[in-house]
């Protein structure tokens, strides 16, 4: 024995009497279910980034529109392709101006078409500049930038179209936040459709098994056999193209995934002990189901509806774009992109704007359902 | 094994049959003539003798057992639009591009793809980790169209970098294939990566390293093989990325292949041409999960086993 | 006889998001040639961090050995690089897994897995290598083992996996074998199969092992001698006799009183209140004082010492320090130790 210990006080051996629950006490404090989630959620840089995107987009799509005076589907010839113009923000490059590349076979001459060609009086040309000279070009030509102010050009320069306008002179702002609308409007409802039927369809075939989910999953089988694609583009031709047509076709096709995880789920979870025991406790069916098996099976409802929204978004875009989408004047995110591909590589702010919504909405709810996946999974819970 | 397949053959009938007497119905049900866009005014009498020539004034039942039955023979009808071309002609005229740009975009996607998901794993929780992560959520939030878009403006027309459109040669698959393949590089990535870091937590990794086997040939030997095998699940929701791609960015690139034909179609009302390649890209689907699944029975011994002993 | 093994104040920790985890905290033992040590203790006291520490297994960059030696041949294995443990990982030190199941390559032939440790450690041909291969898995008594080579794990049952696990570890003639609870997850009769295994191929080779548990059965059946940890440290070390009819430590008594056996079957088994610490935030004194119905105030205030019992018995309780009480052990205990002084059988 070391001497060290020899000088400890006699009183220190002195036995105390250990409270029971001081063993427990020690260990880390016990969290529910969601509120480990949430605080795990709340960690992840990334979801809470996202979650932010999402909120201000949304926001943005309800309040945008109201927030000048201009409506979405008033059409005015005169201020078509206006760029973009925000007061405070000309140094950004927001200050409705715009430059066109002509060429010519003299500096004058390239000049004089680009006027000529975009129907603009010379006192309008803030700056010109020569981007190549007939050496360097490839054609022989003098290619030439023309700055031009459009809006003093055209007569609109009390107006300021924070996004521009387009080919009809509509106001580009107001359209991109309703076609934002209208994309989330869609991507929810069709969630929601998805989860409705995808739930009780799986949950059927899960809880009662045996023949009934032998002939459900059947047609599953076939059913996902068929590429949704192909069900979507005929589904709208059929019906007439429009919101509704959108969200039936959508949401007819993504419900197979839903089905198949929760009844993955529901027969997982029915085969556990603590369900027999409930049942022989004398639990009803309905108990059972309200009561254990859909709260366990709940996380993955939501993980896999937050992945739904995204693509029933893409999917409304994708539709509006190979042109089976919304009918003009409505606009969607995916329809204002279609139609800025006719001449984006003259005024490409027509295609930046609502591409940088759609990828930051789709990016957004991405990373949201990603993080929410690792919060909720009870696989990665330690 | 046999039997298994065979079973399978069967559903992939049974569906095949589904979607072609669904499509034929819905094409019924479709509003418009298909004659109204061939252009100039037709008499009601040039229309009656179009109609009977394709057979549309028949009943429907005739017209759908006529329909199934040229199908099995490989024959999907004739365009209402191109001159009477037979609709498996015109299909098999526009396979080249777009074969040609889904392999190149499957394949440069999913090799880039898997050798990102690899260094995002081996290099777990460092910034090539989170950057590759980025990547991957980038590719698979961005629908296809607004980054075809975003890279035709960018190193087409801005930087004149690459041919804008239209498909005269190698380099004009430069943009359309990037554009294809965002895709499934990023699915292959994330995919990867999940099945990485799990193989390189096993136990048997752990006993490679108890063995004294060294990291690299631990990479190779060990994880490589057993991340790869469930990559190819992947392949189906590729080949639909790839379908739903083709169609935009056929169109924004003007690449004449199916996707651009389809579209075309679609809006001129050109029923057989849009049966005929719906029934196609239904086809192709089917077709390539029924590979991946045999193909996956046949990499794996697990698997192997559990299909047949023999 | 000289220690092969020697491993002296390791401190293994964790970085993790809470903050550090000391898993391992001053561990001292060693091992003799052709000596089983057994190490006891309850999931998470680091039994088996110490064990992955020996192996330079301990997960990087979050793990590391923050102090302390490990004693090999001369060697300090802790200040090895990775390259230069490679060369003793499976040659001079093996290792078995818990898991059968997952211990081995699903889509490697069994053969080629066994075949890999001695084609890396010995120069030899890869014929050679097969036969050696083939030898080793007839030791571990796989039936056919030419055939067997070419099939892949799923075709084996988990004992027969085990078998093979065992052949990895022994392919290269190590000098230390450490066996993570290698029949856990094994049917009790296939355990039986396997501890004698082991027991008949330690003689045959003269190898020194050290065998992971919580099983104080197995601990009976193959141990010489028995070191028990409780969060991060051994609590009590010594004899298989002195742990088993000698026992010191109130944590030792919980174990063995929680263990039923033929004679205590009338007895009520005595369970260990509450649960380990928290090894995030490891409590200043004594560990164990928490759940100790034999609790000091010292206890709470500083960690006692190892306390020498007899010259191969050593145990961490204050109650040993001659200014504490005498205290009874619990009933179960008493007698096992009244038979001890009787001479009676064991366990």
């Amino acid at each position: 024995m070391d001497k060290e210990t020899r000088n400890i006080p006699k009183e220190k051996f002195e036995r105390v009497q250990v409270q029971e629950e001081l063993g427990e006490q020690l260990s880390r404090p016990q969290l529910s279910y969601w509120k480990d989630a949430f605080l795990r959620l709340s960690k992840n840089t990334g979801a809470i980034a996202g979650l932010i995107v999402l909120v201000f987009i949304i926001i943005m799509s309800l309040v945008g529109p109201i927030m000048n005076d201009k409506a979405f589907d008033d059409p005015n010839y005169d201020a078509a392709y206006l760029p973009p113009k925000v007061s405070g923000l000309e140094w950004l490059g927001l200050d409705g101006t715009q430059k066109f590349q002509v060429e010519g076979s003299t500096e004058e001459d390239a000049i004089q078409r680009g006027l000529e060609g975009y129907e603009f009086d010379e006192q309008y040309v803030k700056d010109t500049e020569v981007l190549a000279t007939p050496e360097e070009s490839a054609n022989g030509y003098y290619k030439v930038e023309l700055e031009v102010d459009v809006y003093a050009a055209k007569g609109f320069e009390d107006e300021h179209f924070w996004f521009g306008t387009d080919n009809m002179g509509r106001d580009l702002w107001t359209r991109i936040w309703k076609g934002t609308q209208i994309s989330l409007y869609i991507g929810i409802l069709a969630a929601l459709i998805d989860m409705a039927i995808g739930v009780l369809y799986g949950g059927i075939s899960g809880y009662y098994g045996g023949r009934t989910d032998s002939v459900m999953q059947r047609i599953i089988e076939v059913l996902s056999g068929i590429p949704n694609l192909v069900i979507v583009i005929l589904m709208i031709l059929v019906m007439k193209p429009g919101l509704m047509a959108i969200t039936v076709a959508i949401a007819i096709t993504g419900w197979i995934g839903m089905a198949r995880i929760v009844r993955g789920q529901v027969l997982k979870l029915k085969g556990q002990e603590f369900i027999l025991a409930s049942r022989t406790l004398g639990a009803t069916d309905n108990r059972i189901l309200m009561k254990h098996l859909i709260p366990n099976v709940l996380s993955i409802i939501v993980i896999n509806t937050m992945f739904t929204i995204p693509s029933a978004i893409f999917f409304e875009s994708f539709l509006s774009f190979i042109g089976l989408g919304l009918q003009p004047p409505h606009a969607s995110l995916g329809s204002l992109i279609e139609s800025a591909f006719q001449d984006y590589r003259v005024y490409p702010y027509l295609l930046v704007f609502p591409a940088v919504i759609i990828s930051l909405l789709m990016i957004g709810f991405n990373i949201l359902a990603d993080g929410l996946r690792d919060a909720l999974d009870p696989k990665m819970r330690r | 094994m046999a039997k298994y397949i065979l079973k399978r053959i069967v559903y992939m009938i049974i569906t095949l049959f589904i979607i072609a007497t669904a499509t034929f119905f819905l094409m019924k049900m479709l509003p418009g003539s298909p004659f109204n866009n061939l252009g100039g005014k037709m008499t009601e009498a040039q229309e009656q003798i179009l109609n009977e020539k394709y057979g549309l004034n028949d009943p429907v039942a005739v017209q759908y057992v006529n329909y199934i039955v040229n199908m099995t023979k490989g024959d999907l009808g004739i365009s209402f639009q191109y001159n009477n071309r037979a609709v498996t002609d015109i299909i098999l005229d526009r396979i080249g591009p777009s074969a040609q740009l889904g392999a190149q975009a499957l394949i440069i996607g999913a090799i880039l793809g898997i050798i990102l998901g690899m260094a995002s794993a081996i290099k777990h929780n460092t910034i090539w980790d989170y950057a590759a992560n980025i990547i991957a959520i980038i590719g698979i939030s961005i629908p296809s169209f607004v980054f075809a878009g975003l890279l035709q403006y960018y190193l087409g027309v801005k930087w004149g970098l690459f041919p804008v459109s239209f498909w005269e040669g190698p380099i004009y698959t430069v943009l359309p294939t990037i554009a294809l393949m965002i895709f499934p590089l990023a699915i292959c990535a994330r995919f990867m990566r999940t099945e990485m870091l799990e193989v390189l937590g096993s136990d048997y990794i752990e006993l490679a390293r108890a063995k004294g086997v060294t990291g690299n040939r631990i990479l190779y030997k060990h994880a490589l093989r057993n991340a790869l095998i469930p990559v190819i699940t992947v392949l189906g929701p590729m080949t639909v990325s790839l379908m739903t791609g083709t169609l935009v960015i056929e169109k924004i690139f003007a690449v004449p292949g199916i996707g651009e034909q389809f579209v075309t179609s679609i809006t001129t009302n050109d029923y057989p041409v849009i049966m005929g390649t719906t029934l196609f890209f239904s086809i192709l689907f089917i077709g390539v999960i029924l590979i991946v699944d045999i193909l996956y029975s046949v990499i794996d011994p697990r698997i192997r086993l559990t299909g047949g002993k023999n | 006889m000289e220690n092969i093994l020697d491993v002296r104040n390791l401190n293994v920790t964790f970085d993790t998001y809470g903050g550090v985890v000391h898993a391992v905290r001053g561990v001292n033992f060693s091992i003799k040639k052709g000596e089983t040590l057994a190490i006891v203790g309850e999931s998470g006291s680091g039994k088996s961090v110490t064990t992955k520490a020996i192996m330079g297994l301990v997960a990087k960059p979050s793990g590391k050995i923050s102090e302390g030696e490990i004693l090999f041949d001369g060697k300090d294995l802790a200040k090895l690089s990775d390259k230069q443990m490679q060369k003793i990982r499976g040659k001079d030190i093996s290792m078995i897994f818990q898991d059968p199941m997952t211990s081995l390559n699903p889509t490697m032939k069994v053969g080629k897995q066994v075949m890999e440790g001695i084609l890396l450690h010995q120069k030899v041909s890869k014929q050679e290598a097969k036969e050696r291969a083939i030898e080793l898995l007839d030791l571990v008594g796989i039936p056919n083992p030419e055939a067997r080579m070419n099939q892949y794990p799923h075709q084996f049952s988990g004992g027969m996996r085990q078998r093979v696990v065992i052949a990895i570890a022994l392919a290269c003639n190590p000098k230390v074998l450490i066996a993570d609870e290698p029949t856990t997850a094994l049917d009790v009769t296939i355990q039986a199969q396997i501890l004698e295994l082991m027991k008949e191929i330690q003689q045959k080779m003269d190898m020194s092992i050290i065998f992971i548990t919580h099983d104080l059965g197995v601990v009976a059946n193959v141990a010489d001698r028995v070191a028990v940890m409780y969060a991060g440290k051994v609590v009590e070390m010594g004899d298989v006799d002195d742990i088993f009819y000698n026992p010191q430590h109130p944590y030792t008594w919980g174990l063995l009183g929680s263990m039923p056996t033929v004679e205590n079957e009338s007895e009520k088994l005595v369970a260990i209140p509450g649960t380990p610490p928290d090894l995030l935030h490891p409590p200043k004194g004594d560990a164990f004082a928490a759940r100790n119905d034999y609790a000091m105030q010292i206890d709470f205030e500083e960690q006692p010492p190892m306390f020498k019992v007899s010259d191969s018995h050593y145990a961490a309780t204050w109650l040993l320090h001659e200014d504490a009480p005498k205290v009874d052990p619990p009933t179960v205990i008493k007698k096992r130790m009244e038979k001890f002084s009787k001479g009676g059988d064991r366990v």
